[in-house]
């Protein structure tokens, strides 16, 4: 979105056939491919609504 | 945030006269070798050479009546292309938008750029960022990934050694009165020169010497060898910039000085050459000439990434200058150039809002933007005419 050597991204698709991308999950506030294309959030920073009470304490789980 | 004007400006600020207990400082006499001293019927004191330019300024006010300020070299031939060229490219854009206004800048200039226009665009840029930070209320040091550090470290230039040292600077680059055609004598007294120097600020201080691409690549070699008893810190731009191969073997010859160049150099694309030709110790952009701060940036990170100290030309006397020595790692020092006389305070040159060197260091301003404070009535259009402005499609 800002840099103008970098006109392209990936999105790489985890999702089956016939799901809707708005309806797999991602991070709460980021934006969903629609025609090929992303918008990305023009709120402060990243503009990810993750709620506060959905983040813990890492628990050193590797894998 | 819509960029509402763009305008070339002048500054009227009121010259501050040095006291009576001052004496003219080094910058009004001392003459100092350039390319243009092979035709000795020129004077070599700054500011007399044939080719001297004065500076400009860049106002650019967003749609809510802020406004940012920026200058830059060579302002006469600039000022045409930015009220024409620059202005009707980017005004309606999106004023933080800077990454995409300096490739529209980039682009359009791809005949002429370099030089003039990569000075006016640096200008433009410098307003840019200024705006910027006034508009998110922010420092620019901040908004560049600064602070790095409380303070920049600075190094003064001139021959007022003595002057220097009692404003408490511990770090000294002196001028270099010899051009390589004046043979073994100017040598001598360019040895003379260097000795003094350093007898005047003692064996622990750093001394550098600056002969501003006044030699070739083997009589800069001949006078490293010569100066190499007075231990210099770094020998500066002694090779025009387009000299790439002589600035290479220079550097693999001169092991016990380092090799600093930079400030004629234009654009990301010269120094990518130079730091990929690991042809340079220290670079050293001028931020007003080289493309502003988004391109200086840049150089920076090519410099960093090869292990290479990014000292920006005349940083510490200019607020982009301190904004980007505050933030950056890679950059503890900036350049004091001292152009006030002995005895005068060394702020009085400054433009309001710009604080001075005191004991050898500089505290950036932490209002928003650059923090430059000059008056709305000093601010007055650039006076020139015959070119008309271009109309470009709309964004």
């Amino acid at each position: 979105m800002a840099a103008t050597e970098s006109p392209m991204a990936e999105y790489w698709l985890g999702t089956d056939p016939g799901v809707l991308l708005e309806e797999t999950a991602r991070i709460p506030g980021t934006a969903t491919p629609v025609n090929g294309r992303i918008v990305p959030s023009t709120a402060p920073g990243f503009g990810m609504e993750i709620e506060a009470g959905d983040i813990s304490k890492w628990d050193g789980r590797i894998g | 945030m819509k960029i509402k004007n763009v305008r070339c400006v002048h500054i009227n600020a009121p010259v501050v006269k040095p006291g009576p207990d001052t004496r003219p400082g080094w910058n009004t006499h001392a003459p100092r070798s350039q390319p243009i001293a092979r035709y000795p019927y020129f004077k070599r004191v700054d500011g007399n050479k044939p080719g001297s330019t004065s500076k400009a300024w860049v106002q650019i006010t967003a749609e809510d009546g802020t406004y940012g300020l920026g200058s830059f070299a060579h302002g006469p031939m600039g000022a045409a292309l930015i009220d024409n060229f620059i202005a009707p490219l980017i005004e309606g854009r999106d004023a933080l938008a800077t990454e995409l206004l300096n490739d529209l800048i980039w682009r359009s200039q791809e005949s002429y750029q370099g030089g003039i226009a990569t000075a006016a665009q640096s200008g433009v840029d410098l307003a840019l960022w200024d705006l910027k930070g006034k508009l998110l209320g922010r420092p620019v040091y901040e908004l560049i990934g600064g602070p790095s550090r409380n303070s920049v470290e600075l190094y003064a230039t001139g021959d007022d050694l003595e002057w220097m040292m009692e404003l408490g600077f511990k770090r000294f680059k002196i001028s270099c009165p010899f051009f390589y055609e004046e043979g073994s004598e100017g040598l001598s007294k360019l040895e003379e020169h260097v000795a003094r120097s350093r007898e005047i600020v003692g064996d622990e201080a750093e001394l550098m010497l600056n002969p501003v691409m006044s030699f070739n690549a083997d009589l800069a070699l001949r006078v490293a060898e010569r100066l190499r008893p007075y231990r210099l810190r770094w020998f500066e731009e002694p090779l025009p910039p387009w000299d790439l191969e002589g600035l290479q073997d220079l550097k693999r010859a001169m092991t016990w000085t380092a090799l600093a160049t930079g400030e004629h150099h234009y654009g990301r694309k010269q120094f990518r050459q130079l730091v990929a030709a690991r042809a340079v110790d220290i670079i050293q952009p001028d931020i007003e000439w080289a493309g502003g701060l988004s391109e200086t940036l840049k150089i920076y990170t090519y410099a960093e990434a090869a292990g290479i100290e990014t000292i920006a030309h005349m940083g510490g006397n200019r607020p982009w200058g301190q904004h980007f020595a505050c933030a950056m790692p890679e950059s503890s020092l900036a350049e004091w150039f001292l152009d006030t006389d002995v005895g005068q305070p060394v702020g009085d040159r400054l433009m309001p809002g710009v604080p001075a060197a005191i004991n050898g260091k500089v505290v950036p301003s932490d209002a928003p933007g650059f923090g430059l404070e000059i008056p709305e009535e000093w601010i007055v259009p650039w006076n020139h005419g015959g070119q008309k402005r271009a109309v470009y499609d709309a964004p």
